[in-house]
């Protein structure tokens, strides 16, 4: 069959639809996309479940983005529901706002105290900026380091070592600064200029971009079954496939892990049906300071479905991840130990022609939706320019 | 609803069997795939059984006692809930692009409410030892993407006949027809591809390459001695389909003609490989052969005995015999019939 197609992608998450779909599109090319699910879009995969509530299989996904590109480019394929996800931390069962912002502020300390912290915030930072738990500390001011200390312990630290398995001095910096202190009383969990839901949900969003005569897709097609590397040359199902690939999936078991296996954090979701119009006051709330599980997101907050008399929540539980069957590898642990281990996979690669390793788990990062589409469209930018180049 | 059932029967067959469902699982929730462990001796149920459990709705796996490749395909017509059947075996695969374009036709076909009893697909023969492939195809005697009958079907090649890896068959129509292969009995397989016959009255044909015919190195099941070990079963196959076809009147002349010749090669196949034997026992087994079927249609009988191949397989005195055999390995090249 390899040799009725140009482009063979492993994998049909945002990274491989929208690159499929572009090479298809744009170059012309006959595409064959295999996913080892059952299901299309990846981790971003929503569905609706018996009781007819639409569930995010993998966690709760908002969309949210900077990029104009990829906002317009989306929005080819869905239109969108206005959604600007909101969060809460459970601090021994008060609610606050995080990021912790300004009002969190005003929660959380007497307004005099309040008061003198947010100017100083301000007069340091300047107002709507956004600091990280790092950068807090470094400073001078009592005040400031105090509520840094707060912000650490309550919001900080527990979170993280559950996320994470570790204490945060071994987190790297990337991860620690993704957690600001927002100095504003926008209580939005995102900032961007761009964000929502889209309004079918994600499933259909894929089920556009899939939707090219010259995209062929098969499901349950595992790559670690059906693909073989042998002297620099793909083999897909014992042929040679000389065309063009991009590979989304986990680039360690593209050689059957011989360098051992990347680490990564997994998680556990379990779902609870409450007969109930609302569980809780916002889309997502987390533990920060007690519980086993790091956050309840309830999915109507999200998808704005009405149902009078029933929800679901989701608890998330953070592990270790370590291969067994049905674990997914969800965060990558990036440390130098991790990355170099990565760059000795990733030379194995750079011997073949035509090979892309594109998305989180190929390039062993972490991506939002939409530095992902982002990196998808630019790739294709590449390859579609080289096409017209020859 | 399920649109096909795809039936797998393994027999000892964990070394292989894994590649065989790998390629039918993209057929996701329109198919039905059905492992039946024909009482293996190795990891073949085990690993049926893990495939079940990780595909619940997709993949169902049956245990039972031996009783070879006849018995598991019974089994699983018996299990099906697809309303097309399809038999895979396990050292086989399909080309799983090819296979979603069918099952595409298939779900249009029904919704239109022009389902088809029968569809016909490509084979190839994936030769192991050499890398090669060779493909049958059916595009100079049956139309193409369009519902047909018998009357419009040209004249098949021996080397085109109808072999269970191109055919498709509605699953109540099997269950109408009948058809119940015995067991522990190899050639099973031309029964599947014979009997239900009468009973298909729509076909539909797609030029795609579905089904890989996986040829080994060492154990092909075709080969001359080895058949001529199993003779006995070649006979019980071809009584069962005299049996099946003998009294039968087809309006449909194509597809009388296409079921004469089909027999006549079963009858030449059985016929010669007693010459080649040169065993007495096996000479009186092809008379009785040809005598059983002048017992139950004399009509029949005759139509055979003049055909081509009952003329070459039934050439008189010893001299006649090695004619035989020599017309009959030239044949076998020529239109590699078996
Ligand atoms: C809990 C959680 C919440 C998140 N929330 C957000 C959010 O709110 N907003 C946001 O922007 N981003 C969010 N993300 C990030 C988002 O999920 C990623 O940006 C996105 O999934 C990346 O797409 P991808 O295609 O690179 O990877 P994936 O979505 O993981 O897709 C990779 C695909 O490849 C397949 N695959 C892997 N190996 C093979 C193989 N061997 N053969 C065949 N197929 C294979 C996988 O099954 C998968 O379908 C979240 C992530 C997680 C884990």
């Amino acid at each position: 069959m390899s040799s009725a197609y140009d482009c063979l992608v492993i994998g049909c998450g945002f990274a491989g639809a929208v690159i499929g779909r572009e090479l298809a599109e744009r170059a012309g090319k006959k595409v064959l996309i295999i996913e080892k699910r059952s299901h299309i879009g990846g981790n971003a995969y929503d569905f609706t479940n018996n009781d007819g509530i639409l569930l995010h299989k993998y966690g709760p996904h908002i969309f949210h983005t900077n990029f104009k590109r990829v906002f317009d480019y989306l929005s080819r394929f869905t239109q969108w529901r206005d959604y600007s996800h909101e969060v809460l931390a459970n601090v021994y069962g008060r609610l606050i706002p995080v990021p912790f912002n300004l009002n969190s502020l005003y929660m959380t300390f007497e307004p005099h105290k309040a008061k003198k912290v947010e100017e100083k915030l301000i007069f340091t930072f300047g107002l709507n900026k956004k600091v990280t738990i790092g950068e807090l500390k470094a400073q001078t001011d009592d005040d400031l380091v105090e509520l840094a200390d707060y912000v650490y312990k309550n919001i900080f630290l527990y979170y993280t070592q559950k996320q994470w398995g570790t204490s945060p001095e071994h987190v790297d910096p990337s991860v620690t600064a993704r957690v600001p202190i927002l100095i504003s009383h926008d209580n939005r969990y995102f900032q961007d200029t761009y964000q929502g839901m889209p309004a079918n949900g994600y499933t259909s969003l894929f089920e556009n971009i899939l939707n090219h005569p010259d995209i062929t897709l098969l499901l349950n097609y595992d790559a670690v079954s059906h693909i073989k590397m042998k002297d620099d040359k793909v083999f897909l199902d014992d042929e040679e496939f000389t065309g063009t690939i991009i590979y989304t999936g986990a680039i360690d078991e593209l050689f059957s892990c011989c360098f051992g296996p990347l680490p990564y954090r997994t998680l556990d979701f379990e779902f609870e049906t409450h007969d109930v119009e609302w569980y809780q006051e916002k889309g997502t709330i987390n533990y920060t300071v007690d519980m086993p599980y790091t956050r309840i997101t309830e999915f109507k907050h999200l998808t704005g479905q009405v149902l009078s008399n029933r929800t679901v929540i989701m608890k998330e539980y953070p592990g270790e991840y370590t291969g067994k069957n049905g674990q997914i590898p969800y965060y990558a642990i990036l440390n130098n130990k991790n990355v170099e281990l990565y760059q000795k996979y990733k030379q194995r690669t750079d011997s073949l022609n035509d090979f892309h390793l594109l998305g989180r788990l190929a390039e062993y990062k972490y991506y939002n939706m939409d530095a992902i589409v982002e990196r998808a469209l630019a790739l294709a930018d590449q390859l579609c320019c080289k096409e017209g180049k020859e | 609803m399920k649109i096909v059932t795809f039936a797998v029967p393994c027999y000892n067959s964990s070394a292989y069997m894994k590649k065989c469902i790998e390629t039918l699982l993209p057929g996701g929730e329109d198919v039905e795939i059905i492992l039946i462990n024909d009482g293996s001796s190795d990891d073949t149920g085990k690993i049926a059984d893990e495939y079940a459990s990780q595909y619940p709705g997709l993949v169902k796996a049956i245990h039972q006692e031996n009783g070879g490749h006849g018995e598991g395909v019974n089994t699983g017509l018996k299990n099906a809930s697809g309303m097309y059947y399809k038999v895979v075996d396990s050292d086989d695969w399909l080309d799983a692009p090819g296979m979603l374009k069918v099952i595409e036709t298939l779900k249009q076909l029904i919704n239109s409410g022009k389902n088809p009893d029968m569809m016909i697909c490509n084979y190839v023969y994936e030769h192991a030892e050499d890398n090669t492939r060779h493909i049958v195809n059916y595009t100079n005697v049956l139309p193409e993407n369009r519902i047909f009958t018998w009357e419009e079907v040209g004249s098949f090649k021996p080397s085109q006949y109808l072999l269970m890896h191109s055919v498709i068959y509605n699953t109540e129509l099997l269950r109408k027809s009948g058809m119940v292969l015995p067991k522990h009995t190899f050639y099973v397989d031309n029964i599947f591809v014979f009997q239900p016959l009468p009973y298909v009255k729509t076909l539909y044909y797609m030029d795609i390459d579905l089904y890989r015919y996986f040829i080994g190195r060492s154990d092909q099941s075709v080969n001359e001695q080895v058949m001529i070990k199993r003779i006995d079963q070649q006979y019980r196959v071809t009584r069962i389909m005299i049996d099946s076809f003998s009294q039968l009147k087809l309006p449909d002349k194509k597809l009388d003609q296409y079921m004469l010749n089909y027999l006549s090669v079963m009858m030449a196949i059985s016929s010669v490989l007693s010459v080649i034997s040169g065993l007495k026992e096996n000479l009186e087994k092809k008379a009785e052969l040809w005598s059983y079927l002048k017992s139950k249609d004399e009509k029949l009988y005759i139509r055979l005995r003049y055909h081509l191949l009952g003329r070459i397989s039934n050439l008189p005195g010893r001299a006649g015999r090695k004619l035989t055999v020599y017309l009959y390995r030239l044949l076998r090249r020529k239109y590699k019939f078996n």
